[in-house]
């Protein structure tokens, strides 16, 4: 699962891509369809993004993105929108969702 | 029987004492293992586990610093990839009756005896693999269970950690974790070695085998609840004590 991509290795990247990544560990971790995977899905909004659904999230972000979040990224990782802002923070550029 | 092959264990505090002899043991049972301490004295004991074979990272900081608790999962992670086994042993102790207690002091307690306990299980748990019977051993201390006078500051900050056992194991069996501690009763280590001799000799008298423990006794304690012989323990907090009635 860990693809060692650095944020820097991202910033030649397009944010599409990213996101597409961003989506893959929504699906991977929580088990959701890719389509379901939009800005506004939110924390406790569907059966498996519970605490624990929370915990796999986070890990499996952090290894795609080689990341080690703050605890406060990982209280305010409340959507895929906050996930981006999160994200862009640690210097992946990710770009807007739409 | 190597219990600990192809496991990957975490241990803080391990440049001596307890945290040593629980490093030696995972070792000896197959474990790889990243230590991390204050002192240098860490990589040593890393250096000498590697000489004997086995897969060990050293890693020298202060637990209660959330960028070193990052440091420690990003060499985890660079390492081995996952995390099987945390050993939260780090702890420090400094005996005062209650209306002696520095307040400075009692927050240094806390912060590495009970915030770091949870910080790092925190961060811990996000690299543990549901399936591979992953867990987590706190070291409490007689002192969290049974309240030792003299220590009160003390045996708050483990009565903390024997709280957050039970709880994290509530919290963290759903995802396959378990959760148990170990109490420690009167051990031989460096960290008590400086404690006042009258309390130390009231200790031993009151323990029923009649020894102190060993570094080892609270080890082999250990290797059996981070082991697969534990595989249907979590919540647990056992006396290592001697029948030490505290």
């Amino acid at each position: 699962m860990n693809m060692a991509v650095s944020p820097e290795n991202l910033r030649g990247d397009s944010g599409d891509r990213a996101y597409e990544r961003l989506v893959g560990c929504f699906v991977a971790a929580l088990g959701t369809m890719p389509e379901e995977v939009v800005p506004d899905l939110a924390y406790q909004s569907i059966e498996h993004w519970d605490s624990l659904g929370h915990m796999s999230l986070v890990a499996v972000i952090e290894c795609e993105f080689d990341l080690v979040f703050d605890t406060d990224d990982i209280l305010e990782m409340a959507s895929v929108r906050h996930a981006v802002a999160i994200l862009a923070k640690h210097g992946v550029d990710i770009g807007p969702p739409e | 029987m190597a219990l600990l092959s192809d496991r990957i264990a975490l241990i803080t505090g391990a440049s001596r004492g307890i945290g040593r002899a629980i490093a030696e043991i995972f070792a000896a049972n197959g474990a790889s293992l990243v230590l991390c301490a204050r002192g240098p004295a860490t990589c040593e004991v890393a250096e000498g586990l590697r000489a004997q074979g086995a897969h060990v990272v050293g890693l020298q900081g202060d637990i209660t610093d959330e960028l070193f608790v990052k440091q420690i999962t990003r060499a985890v992670r660079s390492e081995f990839g996952r995390l099987d086994i945390l050993v939260n042993n780090a702890g420090i102790i400094e005996q005062a009756r209650l209306g002696m207690m520095p307040s400075a002091t009692m927050q240094a307690m806390f912060d590495v005896n009970v915030r770091a306990v949870i910080t790092l299980t925190q961060f811990a748990v996000r690299m543990m693999d549901p399936t591979r019977d992953p867990s987590v051993v706190n070291i409490s201390s007689i002192a969290g269970t049974a309240g030792l006078d003299g220590a009160t500051a003390y045996s708050a900050t483990k009565g903390a950690v024997t709280a957050f056992t039970r709880a994290a194991a509530k919290e963290l069996a759903p995802a396959g974790i378990r959760v148990n501690a170990i109490a420690p009763g009167f051990i031989e280590t460096d960290a008590v070695a400086s404690l006042a001799p009258d309390w130390r000799a009231r200790r031993v008298l009151s323990i029923g085998l009649g020894r102190p423990g060993t570094p080892a006794d609270v080890a082999g304690a250990a290797l059996f609840l981070a082991s697969p012989l534990a595989g249907y323990i979590t919540g647990q907090v056992i006396g290592v004590d001697g029948g030490m009635l505290a």
